[in-house]
């Protein structure tokens, strides 16, 4: 088969939290946490979504889990529509989708053991039967995230912030799941820790032949551990192309923005005509007209204002594929980052 | 072998490992503890340590000061006030068990659920606010009036009027916990409501639920001697603190033996508690728990 296949696809995707006030809480308006996502993630790669915080990656990553109800859109899984299962269909879907968090400190129940938390999915779902077999599989769940199984009888909090990330790791792997949704993995973590974590979820991708939506803020890291990204801002993806691709020719405006805050740890490097993005990233609650990153776009023109644009596939110089939801985005010459420079 | 060791080996081992946290009770929690021990085995021993039976009048014998055959007087028909009040701490400790124990189970329920499942929050918490409106001593003097006065009847009084204390802290640390990560990944395991609430909610609890057990219980102790006091609570002639405390009102001028000693017993009771309820939230508390 040419076209690798796809395991994920999100199609109009939207979650408005209603905001509420009074006595009778009425509501009066939305948070558009999520407005109108479109992806798909084919199976054995990794889709970044990178954005600013509050942008709405973290809601996307939890709607495709359920973990959070959507109020429109489509979510398929393997040919399947998920957003119509019961509960029964639904907890067998845990077995495929798996999440890792952010915070190890506090994604961990205080109050279970090393190789209670790890057994719980094992025996929820029935996939080890018997103390003996549950026993061996949490001994080898262990070792695979590189956690010496002498340490079984352990709280959570005796870890340090690493070690606790391996146990949140081997939990979600102890359902051998298909797809893991990563959010935020290494944010929480020393930076010293943070490549060892990466290159674990490498490994384990390669051995399992597991699919991940990498949730990240951080570039450098989405650039060395990412097939494809894609970008969103303010609800929206504005920008998905193959990580080399968007890297070096970005074709939104915030791309570029993005791509120039990214630190060069060589300071004979330094570019210099860097873009620095005024003001705030307007509220979810009430979103500008048109294109929501108009109010801090250099490049903003009427029609910006006026006209949400549709993501579109643009060609780009090198002739390599991606979608932009830039009006403009034909006409922009905008700076990415060379492949020599360093990487993370 | 010296002592850390023992106590680490102590810990290391697995069948002692669920024993492992009496090594670092702090003074207060001995001293309380120690307190309460003492009357709970006032209370269990009371027929062995009883020096006369606290039933038997003798007017012969009335208002008399403490001596080598009343240690503490007696009061006035005659009676030992020594053997009531050991008798009395039977009362006390029953009536403040039963409380504790029906007030927490009630309230931990109502607590959870209310706390868990948000449409639920609302009528139960307005139906505990209304309970909670009413002073508890008030609540439960209605309540012992409409049903009429018996230890069982005070029993139902106090738990009423406790439940809802109970059920606002324990609905309090809920909504709290509801909101950590660790629920989410219980639910992205798959597991349903009722599994998350009893391996994911009510564990995370249990500390304030703790503390607040043996506030309870102080509260239920006086409680108890304050209806039986006025007449709402242990009928006569059973001896109780408060009933002994009532009797001897009268004789406050010329018999200060009366009131004195069962006042004491309260206080001794309900300071123990308090202090081991201080080192308890102490000891428990999660921001301590890291360097346990």
């Amino acid at each position: 088969m040419a076209e690798p296949q796809e395991l994920v696809r999100v199609t109009g995707l939207k979650k408005h939290f209603p905001l509420t006030s009074g006595v009778f809480r009425r509501t009066v308006g939305a948070v558009r946490a999520v407005e109108d996502v479109t992806l798909s993630i084919r199976k054995g790669e990794t889709l970044a979504l990178v954005g600013e915080s509050g942008c709405g990656k973290s809601t996307t990553g939890r709607l495709l889990l359920r973990l959070i109800e959507a109020s429109a859109g489509e979510l398929m899984f393997d040919g399947q529509d998920i957003r119509t299962l019961d509960r029964r269909a639904l907890r067998t879907l845990r077995r495929d989708m798996q999440i890792i968090f952010q915070d190890p400190f506090s994604s961990l129940n205080p109050r279970m053991r090393v190789c209670e938390l790890i057994a719980e999915p094992l025996k929820f779902h029935q996939l080890a039967r018997g103390r003996a077999e549950v026993e061996a599989e949490v001994d080898h769940l262990m070792n695979i995230v590189g956690l010496a199984p002498s340490h079984r009888d352990k709280f959570p909090h005796q870890f340090s912030g690493g070690q606790r990330q391996r146990i949140g790791i081997a939990r979600a792997l102890a359902v051998r799941p298909r797809f893991i949704v990563c959010d935020e993995p290494i944010s929480a973590l020393d930076v010293s820790i943070q490549a060892q974590v990466i290159n674990l979820l490498a490994q384990l991708q390669q051995d399992f032949g597991l699919t991940y939506l990498f949730i990240s803020h951080d570039l450098s890291v989405v650039r060395y551990v990412s097939d494809r990204v894609a970008v969103m801002y303010l609800g929206r993806i504005v920008e998905l192309a193959d990580t080399a691709a968007l890297f070096e020719e970005p074709r939104h405006p915030y791309t570029a923005a993005l791509l120039s805050s990214i630190p060069v740890p060589d300071p004979s490097l330094e570019r210099k005509d860097r873009v620095i993005l005024t003001g705030d990233v307007p509220s979810p609650s009430n979103p500008p007209s048109g294109c929501p990153f108009h109010p801090r776009c250099v490049h903003a023109q009427a029609i910006c204002r006026q006209e949400v644009p549709a993501l579109r596939t643009v060609a780009r110089g090198s002739g390599r594929p991606g979608q932009v939801a830039c009006h403009l985005a034909e006409d922009l010459d905008l700076q990415g980052i060379p492949t020599t420079e360093a990487s993370a | 072998m010296t002592g850390p060791e023992a106590m680490s080996r102590l810990a290391g081992s697995r069948a002692w490992a669920s024993f492992a946290w009496i090594a670092p009770l702090n003074g207060r929690i001995l001293f309380g503890g120690g307190l309460v021990l003492l009357i709970v085995f006032i209370a269990a021993a009371a027929p062995l340590l009883a020096t006369h039976d606290p039933l038997r009048v003798q007017m012969s014998m009335r208002l008399m000061p403490p001596s080598a055959d009343n240690w503490l007087g007696t009061d006035n028909n005659g009676r030992d006030i020594y053997s009531r009040i050991v008798h009395g701490a039977r009362v006390s400790v029953v009536v403040g068990m039963a409380v504790v124990i029906l007030t927490t189970v009630i309230g931990t329920f109502i607590g959870l659920v209310s706390g868990y499942f948000r449409r639920l929050d609302g009528p139960l918490m307005r139906f505990m606010d209304a309970l909670m409106s009413f002073p508890s001593i008030l609540l439960a003097i209605a309540i012992v009036a409409a049903l009429g006065a018996s230890i069982q009847n005070v029993v139902i009084a106090l738990t009423v009027s406790f439940i809802p204390h109970t059920a606002r802290v324990v609905r309090g640390k809920v909504l709290s916990v509801r909101e950590e990560t660790f629920v989410e990944s219980a639910r992205a395991i798959g597991l349903g409501d009722w599994l998350i609430i009893k391996r994911y909610i009510l564990p995370n609890v249990m500390a304030p639920l703790m503390v607040q057990a043996t506030f309870i219980l102080a509260l239920a102790i006086i409680a108890e001697a304050g209806l039986s006091y006025i007449g709402a609570g242990t009928p006569p002639p059973q001896p109780s603190w408060g009933n002994i405390l009532s009797d001897g009102r009268a004789y406050l001028h010329n018999a200060w033996w009366m009131t004195t000693f069962p006042g004491l017993f309260i206080m001794i009771s309900v300071l123990g508690l308090n202090i081991m309820g201080d080192g308890l939230r102490d000891k428990l508390d999660p921001r301590m728990e890291a360097g346990r």
